[in-house]
């Protein structure tokens, strides 16, 4: 029966064995020329992926560690730039206090000065006042006495009316 | 004298290329006493130009791949993961094999479906004939049992190859003869034994089937008419060309797998 199949569908050893031993052949090439290049390709690739793999983990913790590094420097720079401003404005509350201080002073001594001037001008108004007056004073005298006075009367008459005179004042 | 197929029955030289024999290889010519059959040419040119493609292609590999290396290189990576997933450390040995197969099958089954394929022949005397019948000179590989079955003997011979390498030769007769559970191991180990030869049974004409069936299917949808009917017909015979090779080869590789386990106590 089994023959009879295998002539039906002409099936012969010798074509068998043709065909065994030409597929045999086209792997033996195949393994030879074609699959080792290919292995070759797609184990250098796979090692290029895993590598670049690696190096992105790699450059992945660089740049973190390089985070951590600008977070800390931001935060020292943060700290001494703070530094630097209260310093900068503990100086500068320094140095406003101290012109105001200076301002203060300045501003006494120019009262003092506008003071003492003011008491220097009276003083000297006074003095031209009472000269004045005492001028006024001897000859309203001698008008009403038709008498020239002499250097004696004229100390007397002044003391006297300068002495009225403080007294009004 | 080399001629095209004719297009009709009236001509005097008989067109009969599938009445002459259609599950059986043509014999082209005689070499003594081996037969020069249609099938075992085409084979042997496939071999052929796969084998050009291979040199060519080793030649040309590099590692910025252009559009036909990117191509060729998708493809086997995707065959080979997917053996590696079944067979693991076992994949550089098993690949070339099961590749091989793959390729041989593919490129088989589809330039089968080329034009001109199996319209160009010879018109030759056959006994018992009145008439020449056409004979094509070309013949799709996979419609001849001796193809398939030669490719189902290697397949089951190497399956067990690996499975004595792996195993060791007292581990791979274990698989077979056992006295376990009073004797039920060796009767079932025996009974696995015969399995295996219809391994060679089921590779063999489950390839062939499927192709002569495409074969017929072809015929018959070109008889009806020649235009825009058998098309639909060629695309499924692409996507069996494509199933068919993917079928064989994960069949010797479940094979491979399961034979080349070692027996849990």
């Amino acid at each position: 029966m089994l023959e009879r199949m295998f002539s039906d569908f002409g099936v012969q050893p010798i074509l068998l064995l043709a065909q065994i031993v030409n597929f045999l052949i086209l792997f033996l090439v195949l393994r030879k020329f074609l699959y080792p290049p290919i292995f070759k390709v797609l184990e250098a690739r796979k090692k290029g992926v895993l590598k670049s793999l690696e190096n992105e983990d790699k450059i992945e913790q660089r740049l973190l560690a390089i985070e951590n590094e600008v977070t800390q420097r931001l935060s020292v720079a943060s700290k001494e730039a703070n530094k630097i401003i209260d310093t900068a404005s503990n100086t500068a509350d320094e140095i406003i206090a101290k012109a105001h201080q200076k301002g203060q002073s300045d501003i006494e001594l120019m009262l003092e000065q506008a003071q003492y001037t003011i008491s220097q001008q009276q003083e000297d108004m006074k003095k031209e006042m009472s000269a004045k007056y005492a001028q006024l004073v001897i000859v309203g005298v001698e008008k009403v006495t038709n008498k020239v006075l002499d250097t004696d009367d004229h100390k007397r008459i002044i003391k006297q009316q300068l002495k009225d005179l403080e007294n009004n004042l | 004298m080399l001629m095209t197929e004719p297009k009709t029955s009236n001509s005097n030289i008989a067109a009969l290329p599938s009445e002459y024999s259609i599950s059986a290889p043509e014999v082209i010519f005689q070499m003594g006493f081996f037969p020069v059959t249609n099938s075992l040419i085409t084979a042997l040119l496939f071999t052929f130009y796969l084998s050009i493609i291979a040199i060519f292609v080793s030649n040309k590999m590099s590692m910025v791949p252009g559009k036909v290396q990117a191509l060729f290189e998708i493809f086997f990576e995707y065959i080979f993961n997917m053996i590696e997933k079944m067979a693991a450390k076992n994949v550089y040995s098993y690949f070339p094999w099961l590749m091989t197969f793959v390729l041989f099958i593919l490129v088989a089954n589809l330039s089968a479906l080329l034009p001109g394929f199996a319209s160009i022949g010879l018109y030759k005397a056959i006994e018992g004939e009145a008439d020449q019948v056409f004979i094509p000179l070309f013949r799709s590989i996979n419609s001849d049992l001796n193809v398939t079955l030669a490719l189902a003997l290697i397949s089951v011979f190497i399956t067990h190859f690996f499975a004595i390498r792996s195993l060791g030769i007292v581990g791979y007769l274990k698989k077979w003869f056992s006295f376990k559970m009073f004797g039920i191991s060796l009767f079932v180990g025996l009974l696995e034994l015969v399995a295996e030869f219809t391994k060679i049974i089921s590779l063999s004409f489950r390839l062939f089937g499927n192709i002569m069936a495409g074969k017929i299917l072809l015929k018959t949808a070109k008889s009806f008419f020649p235009f825009i009917i058998p098309l639909p017909f060629y695309f499924l015979e692409v996507m069996v060309a494509f199933i068919q090779s993917a079928v064989f080869m994960m069949l010797t590789l479940v094979f491979m797998v399961i034979l080349s386990k070692k027996e849990e106590d």
